[in-house]
């Protein structure tokens, strides 16, 4: 009986096998040429040639993946409640720091409110000109706001302009008619436009 | 033998890389970008699925330097990251519709190691790199992982998810399947056929 390939697999390999079966195996010229190959085809498998060089440099494109998957990598368990807390300091002190000098306005929402119909010319002016110094007194915008207040602000602002152009026009011509209106329509565009920085600078101090 | 054992990687190299030192993670790339990348072709047979596999056995190296203890060889270390990648690829339905898909289409240019000549390589070299992707996934696995790398039949079972005698029973099958292709006119020894008795 000649071996089988599993036990000269089992020979090559030095592993445990039958004492009958070594015995056949070196007695048999055909077990051992059959021994002889499986040697042979595991030296030809040891010597076959590496892979060839690859065709672009393989480390930038380590470099990326790696990169790739620490963007991807959400923190660490451990580290996240510190981060989350970092960012609330920062955030604070970031909004302290914008607010240094101001005073905070207590309730944003007692900006004042006129009632237009009531008052004349110089009540109108007179409370322009009040206008004027609370939003002096307002924080800087941020360089990054929200479209849904930073729109209307500015719009507001272009509105503001094109009215003061048109008082100076009216004040250089003379004109009485229509003054008036205009400086209304200041006081309600000014008005309006100091609620709106005040809830933005709000959304700037939570 | 295993070309892992080859490597040439400076001995503070792994603690440096281990401290984020860029040129430290580049000496391990360089020392040990040969062997991974023969080593994927070897087990993957398509060429760019293996060097796109080697380059995830790096990144996750690079990743996980921290959990390198120090208690085996670092060589060793990548190198089970390797096979352990890329059996993982060989298990996944979509290389096992690609090598379906493999049958159908001609040869070419990502065709499986072996398919393409190569001017550098001897006729001889070339037959068994063609035997050897002719093989079946599992048997390739097994005999490039026995007879080239070292493994244990225990420690392949485990790779595999079974046991020593699977992988025993694989590298038989591999060996028989070689013989056929390599030699198909030669001689048939009646009792070579896997657990047939003269």
């Amino acid at each position: 009986m000649h071996a089988r390939l599993d036990e000269l697999l089992s020979l090559r390999d030095g592993a445990p096998v039958d004492a009958r079966v070594r015995a056949h195996v070196d007695e048999c010229a055909r077990c051992a040429a059959e021994l002889a190959r499986t040697e042979s085809l595991q030296l030809s498998l040891r010597a076959l040639a590496p892979a060839p060089d690859a065709a672009a440099d393989g480390w930038a494109e380590v470099q990326s993946r790696l990169a790739a998957a620490r963007a991807k990598r959400p923190l660490p368990a451990r580290v996240a409640p510190y981060a989350a807390a970092a960012s609330v300091v920062a955030l604070a002190l970031f909004a302290a720091l914008r607010w240094t000098g101001v005073p905070a306005p207590a309730e944003p929402w007692s900006a004042p409110l006129i009632v237009l119909d009531t008052e004349s010319l110089d009540e109108l002016r007179s409370r322009s000109q009040e206008l004027e110094a609370l939003l002096a007194e307002l924080p800087e915008r941020p360089a990054v706001a929200r479209a849904g207040t930073s729109v209307p602000i500015e719009s507001l602002e272009a509105q503001v302009q094109w009215l003061d152009h048109q008082l100076t026009l009216a004040g250089a011509t003379g004109q009485a008619t229509g003054t008036e209106q205009l400086w209304r329509d200041r006081v309600e565009a000014m008005n309006s436009l100091v609620q709106l920085r005040y809830v933005e600078a709000q959304q700037i101090n939570f | 033998m295993s070309a892992f054992l080859d490597s040439d990687l400076p001995p503070d190299a792994v603690s440096l890389a281990r401290a984020g030192d860029l040129a430290a993670q580049e000496a391990i790339y360089r020392a040990f970008q040969k062997p991974v990348r023969t080593l994927a072709r070897r087990l993957v047979p398509r060429p760019s699925q293996a060097e796109d596999l080697a380059h995830d056995v790096f990144v996750e190296v690079l990743q996980s330097l921290g959990q390198y203890d120090g208690r085996g060889s670092f060589a060793g270390w990548i190198r089970t990251i390797t096979v352990r990648k890329c059996l993982m690829h060989l298990r996944s339905p979509w290389h096992r519709g690609l090598r379906w898909v493999d049958g159908l289409m001609p040869p070419d240019a990502d065709a499986p190691e072996g398919g393409r000549a190569d001017a550098s390589r001897d006729g001889r070299s070339l037959d068994l790199e063609r035997a050897l992707a002719q093989l079946g996934d599992t048997a390739r696995a097994v005999v490039w992982l026995h007879d080239v790398e070292g493994y244990t039949h225990a420690e392949i079972g485990a790779l595999l998810g079974g046991t020593a005698s699977l992988s025993k029973s694989q590298l038989v099958r591999a060996h028989a399947r070689l013989r056929e292709l390599l030699e198909p006119d030669g001689v048939k020894t009646p009792c070579m056929p896997v657990s047939t008795n003269c």
